[in-house]
């Protein structure tokens, strides 16, 4: 179960990674706007963001993973779980496919309210304003952080859906603190493959966690069939 | 996929076109990006968000496409242009997640082009346009939301508090039953009851507690049912699933034979939150005095005059072209022009004029005027709700009800806490069931997060303080009318004042006099006789400051600009420039009066020279001394902190010599109206320090919008325009009274803020880790609410309280 766990928080790494160049065309101008309040010391400032991002990411996680673990508790069987995995897993692999199709995870509806804190709070100054203003962005609408939510969900345990969905926020940090050397990246076919890759990913990953769940269901369906 | 799909505006990625979102003119790909560009388009200035210097600093950097995609104009929906305005009073909201709904709703009707909610006064203000939707229309979609289209003017608060008042004791009655019940069945593994009666107790309490939730908390369902329809979570959300869900779990237990029921739980929350509403309604009513205080000056019955005489009628009732009859010493209760009868109005509470106007058939006389001796019939000019007063009123009412950035921020927080808190229920619950805990348990756990976690508190912490701070300020003759004017005067650093009219009373004074050849007691009265009648500042100075005498003057002259000339019992008097009396008498005056008075000149004063007969010369000066309530305002904004200065169109010598003599450090004479704006713009932008424009002056418009102005309430139309607080009043002190309610609305607004923040810190992770029962939190969350409005009723006093600390 382990090894199976710290793959999927690997290739969350790595879709953090490759998405984020969507990231950076989204994120960016944001970031960007917040350095630009900032009196020196825009990298850290960065870091801050790119941390508060992750923490916002990893508390998903943790709820996800909780509300898994509570819906594979062995009280219920591993029926529910089973289902929720393959539930999640062709969220997945349907997010996937559609960023595969238009080039960018799609996220639909909400995060008006973000908006107007986030606002307002670009307009503040203090050591504290990045790390909220990451902790805010990370609940901005994403099809990415919505399919990494499912594969924590489906990881069924807090502490892995917090780890795998921190993996995801780190991997997006390189190429939002790399920006300006980055940019070049930003436009044309490298940002198209690396979507194209992280939606991709997306897809495989969605693939192993209908596989997995698949798998117990099948079983179980064995074992009552062989009662008979 | 190379085709020419759009370009998404803000990232750059490809857009179907089918699929793009469309916001603002701009095409997006996604819901994250036109947020952003929201967030951009907020963070820089109102305008082209591609002006903003974030936008241009992406741009710089490669983030954001240059060229701009083509702007889709074809999405956006064809309007005639034409708008409308509607006004409607709105029953039943309940919070500001209520006025929220109801404006997103409405905002996403066809044809409405903004929709604002003054939740505090329960009013809805439209803008549409008529060829698209109807008043009916916009009304029903009101009313689909769950709640009740009132006329204008305010609900039927009476009604409403009854029926409140007899859900909440329906409520209360049952609910003390069902929880005595409750606890015998709990004790009953005590063998208090019988095994037959335990098994009987859950249907029996459930008949209790059947009416309570589903009768007294019908409203509250009936609403969350209609705002989750419109995809909308609202307070009553959590109320609604609390208690419906607590109902359904304990009804489904009894059925399956289980003592594990929650009908208390049930009935709790919808009581509490019964009882919550019940108080907090009553606070609110007796604070939304703001509007409420400029319209009981307009009486509401008015004698209609008719072909059999006189007749009472609502005010409201009356048209244009009605003759109406006002009898001496009542109120004029519409905008109107006489028609019959001669006399004097005061229009002291509409435009501050102190003095009686004379009026006759012809005047136009404003709605709120007062009538003096006489009585007057008058022509209606307008409807009762258009006059002049009854617009303050209602503009007064608006702009308390929803205030600022603060109040967008509060809204912003509390919007999101919903669906928080409807996660952690989830999450609670499913943390529970992993640790294996019985699903009893888990369930009352989670409800309990549910019932605990209201953001009542935090809803109304802000707008509450407002209004009540409004409310109180009105009734002290001080009309906040300005969206977030008062958070802007609570932080203010700066407070500037206009000299002439503001800090002086705009009129002359005769401040020295000295005569040579004639007795000044003798040459006084003279001079009050010449100038009996003319209007000039300085003839009123003379006339205040000389008692009326017996001589009657002759042969008056006035000479535009130089002076004034005639007999007064025989002698030639002449009043006037220091030139034109020497020229007009002939000869030269003596030299240690001609001194004196260019030293006055020098200090600002208006030097006058006087010359009676042969041989009498008199020398005046006359100043505009400061009111006599301004030096106790400038000790009284010091005390609080704040920096004074005076900035004036005056020279500068007479400017800083009444700075002086009131304690201002700082003066800046000969201003125009623009450098009044400008000087106050360079402080907030250079040191981040608001400030607060005090005048009365057409010249003080570009200074009170670019700061806070204030108007004092001799100022004219034009400053009232702009200003963003009228004082009704002639009394200085009440800018110090503002200062000070200002920023104790502020502290109250930051300590309920707290108060919210903390109990929901210690309350949620309580109820999380389950050291509270449903019924306990139900309380506590009533308990939250009420110190809140506790604490903002403190406010009902403004200005009366002694000095800040």
């Amino acid at each position: 179960m382990l090894p199976e766990r710290l793959i999927l928080a690997g290739s969350a790494l790595g879709v953090g990674l490759l998405g984020s160049l969507h990231c950076v065309g989204m994120c960016g101008p944001l970031a960007l706007a917040m350095g630009a309040s900032a009196d020196g010391r825009p990298a850290g400032r960065l870091a801050l963001w790119a941390a508060g991002k992750a923490a916002t990411y990893a508390g998903l996680g943790l709820v996800a993973g909780t509300v898994g673990a509570a819906i594979g508790s062995p009280r219920l069987g591993t029926q529910p779980l089973a289902a929720l995995a393959v539930g999640a897993g062709v969220l997945m692999v349907l997010l996937g496919f559609r960023g595969l199709w238009r080039q960018a995870v799609p996220a639909r509806g909400g995060g008006e309210p973000i908006s107007t804190l986030l606002g307002a709070l670009l307009r503040r100054r203090g050591p504290w304003v990045p790390v909220v203003a990451g902790m805010l962005t990370g609940l901005l609408p994403c099809g990415l952080v919505y399919a990494m939510t499912a594969q924590a969900l489906a990881a069924a345990s807090p502490m892995w859906g917090a780890a795998i969905m921190l993996a995801f926020g780190l991997g997006t940090a390189p190429s939002l603190l790399g920006m300006g050397a980055l940019s070049g990246l930003l436009r044309g076919r490298a940002r198209r493959r690396g979507e194209s890759l992280a939606a991709a990913a997306v897809v495989v990953m969605g693939c192993v966690v209908v596989w997995r769940g698949a798998q117990i269901l099948l079983s179980q369906a064995g074992t009552v069939s062989s009662c008979h | 996929m190379d085709g020419p799909a759009p370009a998404c505006a803000l990232c750059g990625g490809p857009v179907r076109a089918d699929d793009g979102l469309s916001q603002a003119g701009e095409l997006y790909c996604c819901t994250g990006c036109v947020r952003v560009a929201e967030i951009l388009r907020s963070s820089g200035h109102r305008g082209d968000p591609r002006e903003s210097a974030a936008w241009l600093a992406s741009v710089r950097a490669g983030l954001v496409p240059v060229d701009g995609p083509a702007r889709s104009a074809a999405e956006l929906p064809e309007h005639s242009g034409e708008q409308r305005n509607l006004r409607l009073g709105v029953e039943g909201m309940w919070c500001p997640s209520c006025g929220w709904l109801v404006e997103q709703v409405l905002e996403g009707t066809a044809g409405v082009h903004s929709a604002q909610v003054a939740f505090v006064s329960d009013q809805l203000e439209l803008r549409y346009d008529p060829t698209v939707v109807g008043p009916e229309q916009l009304r029903d979609a009101v009313e689909g939301l769950g709640y009740r289209v009132v006329p204008r003017g305010g609900a039927d608060q009476r009604r409403l508090d009854r029926g409140l008042l007899l859900r909440f004791g329906v409520a209360a009655f049952l609910t003390a039953n069902v929880m005595a019940m409750s606890y015998a069945l709990y004790a009953h593994r005590g063998a208090v009851v019988t095994e037959q009666a335990a098994r009987m107790l859950p249907f029996f309490l459930m008949a209790l507690a059947a009416p309570v939730v589903f009768g007294a908390g019908s409203s509250i369902l009936w609403r969350a049912w209609r705002a989750l329809r419109s995809g909308g979570l609202t307070m009553d959300s959590l109320i609604a699933l609390g208690s419906v869900s607590a109902f359904g779990y304990s009804a489904a237990a009894a059925f399956m034979g289980s003592e594990d029921v929650y009908f208390d739980g049930a009935c709790a929350v919808i009581t509490f939150w019964l009882l919550g509403r019940l108080l907090e309604q009553a606070a609110f009513r007796r604070a939304n005095q703001a509007g409420a205080a400029v319209q009981r000056l307009l009486p509401r019955k008015a004698r209609q005059m008719g072909p059999d005489g006189a007749r009472w009628v609502p005010t409201e009732r009356l048209t244009v072209g009605d003759i109406i009859r006002v009898a001496p010493g009542e109120r004029v209760p519409v905008d109107a022009r006489v028609v019959e009868g001669r006399g004097h109005v005061s229009t002291a509470v509409v435009d501050g004029e102190p003095r009686a106007r004379t009026v006759h058939p012809g005047s136009e006389v404003p709605g709120g005027s007062s009538c003096g001796e006489a009585s007057l019939d008058l022509e209606v000019r307008a409807p009762a709700s258009d006059s002049m007063l009854a617009r303050i009123a209602e503009h007064v009412a608006l702009a308390t009800g929803s205030g600022g950035e603060t109040a967008r921020i509060i809204d912003a927080i509390a919007r999101l806490f919903v669906p928080f808190v409807l996660v952690l229920a989830v999450v609670t619950g499913a943390g529970w069931m992993a640790t294996g805990l019985a699903l009893p348990q888990v369930f009352e756990r989670a409800l309990t997060v549910l019932v605990v976690s209201c953001p009542c508190a935090l809803g109304v912490a802000a707008p509450l303080a407002r209004v009540i701070t409004a409310g109180a300020l009105a009734r002290r003759g001080i009309l906040a009318r300005d969206q977030g004017a008062l958070d802007h005067i609570a932080t203010a650093r700066w407070a500037a004042f206009d000299k002439t009219g503001t800090l002086t009373g705009g009129r002359l004074d005769l401040v020295w006099h000295r005569a040579e050849g004639i007795d000044a007691r003798r040459a006084l009265p003279l001079l009050r006789a010449l100038e009996r009648s003319s209007a000039h500042p300085v003839a009123e100075a003379l006339r205040r400051a000389v008692p009326g005498g017996e001589e009657r003057a002759e042969d008056i002259e006035v000479v535009s600009g130089l002076g004034v000339r005639g007999r007064v019992g025989g002698i030639p008097v002449r009043i006037g420039r220091c030139g034109w009396v020497q020229e007009q008498a002939g000869r030269a005056a003596p030299l240690p009066l001609l001194e004196a008075l260019s030293e006055h000149e020098g200090r600002g004063h208006t030097a006058v020279l006087a010359c009676a007969g042969a041989e009498g010369w008199l020398a005046l000066a006359f100043d505009d001394p400061p009111r006599h309530d301004a030096a106790a305002m400038v000790r009284g904004l010091q005390g609080a902190g704040m920096e004074l200065a005076v900035l004036s169109g005056d020279a500068q010598c007479t400017t800083a010599r009444l700075a002086e003599d009131l304690g201002i450090p700082q003066a800046l004479g000969g201003c125009l109206p623009e450098d009044k704006a400008r000087w106050l713009e360079a402080r907030e932008r250079e040191k981040g320090q608001r400030a607060v424009f005090v005048g009365d002056g057409i010249n003080d418009a570009p200074a009170m919008a670019s700061a806070v102005g204030v108007a004092v309430s001799s100022g004219t139309d034009f400053a009232r325009e702009t200003a963003a607080v009228l004082l009704l009043e002639p009394d200085l002190g009440a800018v110090a009274d503002l200062v000070q309610a200002a920023r104790r609305m502020r502290r109250v607004t930051i300590g309920n803020l707290a108060w919210a923040g903390l109990y929901n810190a210690v309350a949620l992770p309580a109820a999380v880790l389950g050291l509270l029962n449903p019924v306990l939190a139900a309380a506590a969350m009533v308990g939250s609410g009420l110190a809140v409005t506790v604490n903002a009723l403190r406010l009902r006093s403004a200005g009366s309280a002694p000095g800040l600390p």
